[in-house]
């Protein structure tokens, strides 16, 4: 007869048939399988921890956000936002759906460019562009999103110079009606940045205005953002349209769209919070058609969208390291995952599963990252089971952001998985090595 | 000098024309046959081209069309009346002139009788010859002094001044056949079109017709023997047919009403059996009216009898599609016919020419005509639209309520440009499975399309009408949202065509021009149908570049060049081709290859470039665009199908059609199938690259390969096409089609 699992003792109040506030008892989820592979031996093969992203998932949110677009618009372009998860692997199945590519760095652009993106489908956004970097992109003709007049000024310079003209895009930051707003990124349009900067753009010899672009924040939930938002850039193409004769090719409304992940603080779980990809197409669409735009001839719609397009096929595989109980009596868990390899535990408060229950009783637990740094705390707080050192657990919801904000702090990066169509498991980043690591470095010859 | 040259070029063909059109040909081997015929008397055949002169330029001198001078319209009745003078006086300068004066008399009466005729848009055939070999003959009792030509009566007379003894032995050689006495007749009558009494010239008439036309040729036959048959069943003397200018008539009353007049079909020759009796009693009646003129009724009777049947066709209430008119002529009973049938579905259809869909993205065929639910009686030809999920259900959860249906709340645009004449709105949504029986269309409104045309949307949800009574709107504006009012268990769009303006008319059996249907991984592209119940239907969007560089536009002017594979074979040796795309008078769109002339008709209409003729010259570059552009979607879809037909004389050789020909109007069994197939998309804002493939594949049993081609679009407009015909490539290239 096998042993049976060691269970420690508790102290919990008897609160037997007690409800929580939703009428529901508090029930820990697992996650045994991620695409009918056990966690289990994906650590035993891979090590502890682990990254895995399943391209299944990735392929069904895709279309599923392009078709809650396309049926409602008649032309519809996803660009895939780099820094969101610049895997290559992960980028070429975008790429091989239909997307573009959104980089904000001539390392993004590279990458693009390796992916087998062509350079007129590259929108190059953010606030920091090189003189190489822009010299390569008005060649390509990539459409260059202007973020500053500086930027307009040394733009300019350079098309000249080159003799070409660079396509541009003008990103405008505007009120859509929420909070905050970001107003650090292109030019505002209430204050009339924006058509100052326009005005210039459409008199510029050496620059072609292709689009209007905005931006206006991250992990919005609300959806008339969008549609005030779009409402605004149709009336601006629609005015320049009228003003210069020039119809803009695109309409680019940025990304920003929310996941079922939950901020910290959030007073209702983010799966109930979330608005599904097709409440954000109904409000952005509507306005945009119902805007004075010509039927006829109507721009293209671009969306970058890149956290609500990843993050759930992403999964953050550990294992637990110890048990512990703080001095205030609160119990404590130290896992191998910490924030090191997971930078969106600042801001979300992720679900942690384990892979089984050996019983119904939880503990309000903490859960901290192995990292000896005090700030390495995955949850402060969460009804958590009781676990084992060497028990697995699966952080879900990880795919954005994670596997490009990651550090090498203290411990050196882990592997990345990908789960294809065919149930296969292919490593797509090796886990980092000493040797690689120590290669970057050079001691001067003094200290050797 | 080359004014010069033009202008008598231009006088040649006015002139063959005007040989050939006596049996409405313009085919010049065949005229050049008939002038020789026409010879075989020469001072006959010298008078009728000096008839046919004299009349040509008295009417380009005038002013009159050029088209028609160069038809020859205005020449052949002129050219009879010549013939008629030439056979019946003998030579001389006096009647050099008769011949003259008579023939410009002919022209006016042609003039005149065009003018009064058009009006009822009939032709008017040989009654100006009639009218002025009458006049003649009636004045001829005064003009025996210029001599009474006894040709005609001693016929190896005739033809040893032709072709010496020789031809004389072979006349009586032939002579001596024992063919039937009707082949005789029969020769002899058509030889008298031409004056000729003799049967060679029926012979060589009758070659003549076989190489111009084989439906024509048929009917000649069937005409004649229809009569000949008809004279035996009312025992009439038929030897007289032999020796007057009679048997003719029910030739070319054959051939007028059975093949080029009307669409020859299984249908005319029946009328033909009915009608040449009608002609054979025509005539023996007349025969009585100018004996005692002393004239003879000449080609009275088929006249008579076709104009009479062409005109009360034209009175018809319901015209029937068994017997349809010509309406665009191609002096040829097999171009009308092949052009008849690959065009009919488009002329026939009822529809509104620039129609959409009026919803995006995919949505389902919920009820169609002749539904089982309400689409019943008055209100049977309507379509019901609902949106479906990849499982094919109509709701996401349980469907309880109508935010859970794919369709409830999605943007319904208009469907083709018109008018808002009624518009229905405050009626709330229904619970799902209630209806509204006292409000029953619900949230509707009408648009008027053209003065007889409106669609009828309904079921919107409250409110959300973006239009007011009156507004006009263009395809693709937003109408409204759907919704679930009035008649309605659940959410979904209710779509009919109707006559009158009101919310709830009677429906109309209206097809669609030209709709995009998915067959599970197909797309498929249909033309003048109408959707039945579960067809996945895509609304289909426009792709500019598409549009741009193949939506031809009249005014537009384009040139294409050859960039590798000239063959003379295949293209004529010219490395450079310009084009321009015109419209006529009709308001038809057609491309004209400046180099040759060619001219290709097309349409572009509901996103969909499709060409519907080709007239010219086939070795001219147009005819290759024509064929490897023949029916192209301005939109892309990946691995979208287009297949079209092409009509078999526009892609099969003379020698392979020629069977094919004499049984047209029963069976095509020669097809050429065009297919378009849409491979491959590549875009950037500022490039874009489109590529397709077409094939043309053709035959009776085992088709092969006629034509494969691959078009390249990229951004600029610049169309790239490389063709393989015969094993051999042509590239073609235009950098930018819409440079003017």
């Amino acid at each position: 007869m096998k042993k049976l699992d060691y269970e420690r003792p508790i102290l919990n109040k008897v609160n037997a048939g007690m409800p929580d506030k939703f009428g529901m008892k508090t029930k820990t989820a697992t996650l045994s399988h991620i695409e009918e592979h056990s966690v289990h031996d994906i650590l035993k093969e891979f090590g502890s921890p682990v990254y895995v992203i399943s391209e299944p998932c990735i392929r069904k949110t895709y279309r599923t956000a392009h078709k809650a677009f396309s049926t409602r618009y008649p032309r519809v372009q996803f660009a895939w936002s780099y820094k969101t998860n610049y895997m290559n692997a992960v980028c070429k199945i975008f790429h091989s759906e239909g997307a573009w590519a959104e980089v904000v760095s001539g390392f993004e652009y590279s990458k693009a460019i390796e992916n087998g993106i062509s350079g007129d489908q590259i929108i190059f956004n953010g606030p920091e562009k090189s003189k190489e970097d822009l010299e390569r992109a008005i060649t390509d003709g990539a459409m260059i999103h202007l973020d500053s007049l500086d930027e307009f000024y040394f733009l300019g310079e350079l098309a000249q110079k080159l003799d070409k003209k660079a396509n541009v895009a003008l990103r405008i930051n505007l009120d859509a009606g929420i909070y905050p707003r970001w107003d650090r990124f292109g030019f505002n349009l209430e204050n009339g940045e924006a058509w100052h900067a326009l005005n210039r753009i459409m008199l510029h010899e050496h620059m072609e205005l292709v689009g209007l672009h905005t931006h206006m924040g991250t992990y919005i939930t609300a959806v008339s953002a969008y549609a005030i938002a779009a409402g605004k850039l149709a009336d601006m193409a629609v005015r320049l349209q009228r003003k210069f004769n020039h119809s803009i090719k695109y309409l680019d409304l940025g990304g920003g769209f929310a996941t079922k992940n939950t901020l910290k603080g959030a007073y209702l779980p983010g799966a109930d919070t979330c608005p599904s990809f097709d409440d954000y197409a109904e409000a952005l669409t509507s306005a945009l058609l119902g805007s004075e735009l010509p039927p006829d001839k109507l721009p293209l719609l671009l969306l970058e969208t890149g956290r609500a397009l990843i993050d759930e096929a992403g999964y953050a595989l550990g294992s637990v390291l110890a048990n512990k109980r703080l001095v205030d009596g609160r119990r404590a868990t130290v896992i191998d995952i910490g924030v090191n390899m997971l930078f969106t535990a600042f801001w979300y408060a992720h679900e942690v599963m384990p892979t089984k229950l050996n019983s119904e009783q939880t503990e309000n637990t903490t859960i901290y990252g192995p990292l000896c740094m005090n700030i390495d705390i995955i949850r402060e707080a969460i009804q958590f089971p009781l676990l084992q050192k060497g028990d697995a657990i699966v952080i879900p919801r990880i795919g954005a952001y994670n596997m490009t904000q990651w550090m090498q702090f203290i411990k050196l990066r882990p592997p990345v998985l990908l789960i294809d169509e065919d149930r296969k498991i292919h490593v797509i980043r090796k886990k980092e090595s000493f040797q690689e690591f120590n290669a970057q470095e050079n001691v001067p010859k003094h200290l050797k | 000098m080359k004014e010069l040259k033009q202008n008598i070029l231009f006088l040649g063909e006015a002139t063959l024309n005007s040989y050939a059109q006596v049996f409405f040909s313009r085919n010049k081997a065949f005229a050049v046959l008939l002038l020789v015929v026409s010879f075989f008397d020469p001072w006959a055949g010298t008078a009728g081209l000096i008839s046919i002169l004299t009349a040509n330029l008295v009417a380009g001198k005038m002013g009159f069309s050029t088209y028609y001078i160069k038809d020859g319209s205005y020449g052949f009745n002129s050219l009879l009346v010549g013939l008629g003078i030439g056979l019946y006086f003998q030579p001389g300068l006096e009647i050099a002139v008769l011949v003259i004066l008579s023939s410009i008399l002919t022209l006016f009466i042609c003039l005149f009788l065009q003018g009064v005729l058009a009006k009822y848009a009939l032709p008017f055939l040989s009654v100006p010859f009639l009218l002025g070999i009458w006049m003649i003959m009636l004045a001829s009792s005064d003009l025996t002094s210029l001599g009474i030509s006894e040709r005609g009566i001693y016929q190896a007379n005739e033809l040893f001044s032709l072709g010496g003894q020789k031809l004389v032995n072979v006349y009586h050689f032939i002579q001596n056949w024992e063919i039937h006495e009707s082949v005789s007749i029969f020769l002899k009558s058509l030889g008298a079109i031409f004056f000729q009494s003799n049967w060679l010239a029926g012979l060589l008439i009758l070659i003549g017709l076989l190489f111009y036309s084989r439906i024509a040729f048929t009917f000649a036959i069937l005409g004649f023997y229809v009569a000949y048959f008809f004279y035996i069943l009312i025992d009439v003397n038929i030897s007289e047919l032999g020796y007057t200018f009679i048997g003719f008539n029910f030739i070319l009353t054959s051939i007028a009403l059975g093949a080029f007049y009307l669409i020859p079909s299984p249908y005319t020759y029946l009328w033909i059996i009915l009608l040449l009796p009608i002609v054979v009693l025509a005539t023996l009646s007349s025969m009585h009216w100018f004996a005692p003129y002393r004239l003879s009724v000449y080609a009275l009777p088929f006249n008579l009898v076709t104009l009479l049947f062409l005109y009360i066709l034209k009175l018809r209430y319901q015209p029937s599609v068994k017997l349809q008119e010509v309406q665009v002529q191609h002096n040829s009973p097999e171009k009308n016919l092949y052009y008849f049938k690959s065009n009919a579905q488009r002329l026939s259809a009822n529809v509104v020419a620039d129609f959409q869909l009026p919803f995006i993205g995919e949505w389902s065929v919920t009820q169609a005509h002749d539904g089982e639910y309400t689409h019943k009686n008055e209100w049977r030809h309507a379509w019901d639209f609902s949106m479906l999920n990849d499982q094919d259900e109509q709701y996401k959860n349980d469907g309880d309520f109508v935010e859970d249906y794919y369709c409830y709340n999605r943007t319904i645009l208009c469907p083709a440009d018109g008018e808002i004449v009624n518009i229905l709105d405050g009626i709330p949504d229904n619970k799902i499975g209630q209806v509204n029986l006292d409000q029953n269309w619900g949230n509707s409104l009408v648009i008027r399309h053209n003065h007889s045309l409106f669609s009828q949307l309904s079921h919107f949800k409250e409110g959300s009408f973006k239009v007011k009574k009156g507004d006009l709107v263009k395809k693709g504006e937003v109408l409204g949202l759907c919704g679930n009012s009035g008649r309605s268990p659940y959410p979904h769009l209710h779509f009919q065509f109707q006559a009158t303006p009101y919310i709830g008319s009677a429906t109309l059996d209206v097809t669609l021009p030209h709709y995009i249907e998915r067959l599970d991984k197909d797309v498929i592209l249909k033309s003048y149908a109408k959707p039945p119940t579960n067809t996945k239907l895509l609304r289909g969007e426009i792709h500019p570049l598409l549009s741009q560089t193949l939506g031809f536009q009249a005014g537009q002017k384009f040139t294409l060049t050859v960039e590798s594979g000239l063959d003379s074979k295949l293209v004529i040796l010219e490395k450079d081709w310009d084009f321009e795309v015109k419209s006529d008078a009709i308001g038809n769109t057609y491309i004209q290859c400046l180099q040759t002339n060619s001219k290709a008709f097309f349409s572009v209409e509901a996103n969909v470039l499709q060409f519907h003729n080709y007239l010219g010259n086939k070795r001219s570059l147009l005819y290759y665009l024509y064929l490897s552009c023949y029916k192209v979607y301005l939109g892309y879809y990946q691995d979208l199908n287009v297949i079209a037909e092409i009509p078999p004389n526009q892609v099969f050789r003379a020698r392979k059609l020629f069977l094919q020909d004499f049984i047209a109007p029963f069976y095509i069994y020669l097809q050429s199938n065009y297919q378009l197939k849409y491979q491959n998309k590549k875009e950037g804002i500022n490039s874009e690259k489109i590529e397709l493939s077409s094939k043309i594949e053709c035959g009776y049993l085992n088709k092969r390969e006629h034509l494969t081609s691959e078009i390249k679009i990229e951004s600029g407009a610049s169309l790239q096409i490389k063709i393989i015909r015969n094993g051999k490539l042509i590239e073609i290239k235009c950098g930018n089609m819409q440079a003017y």
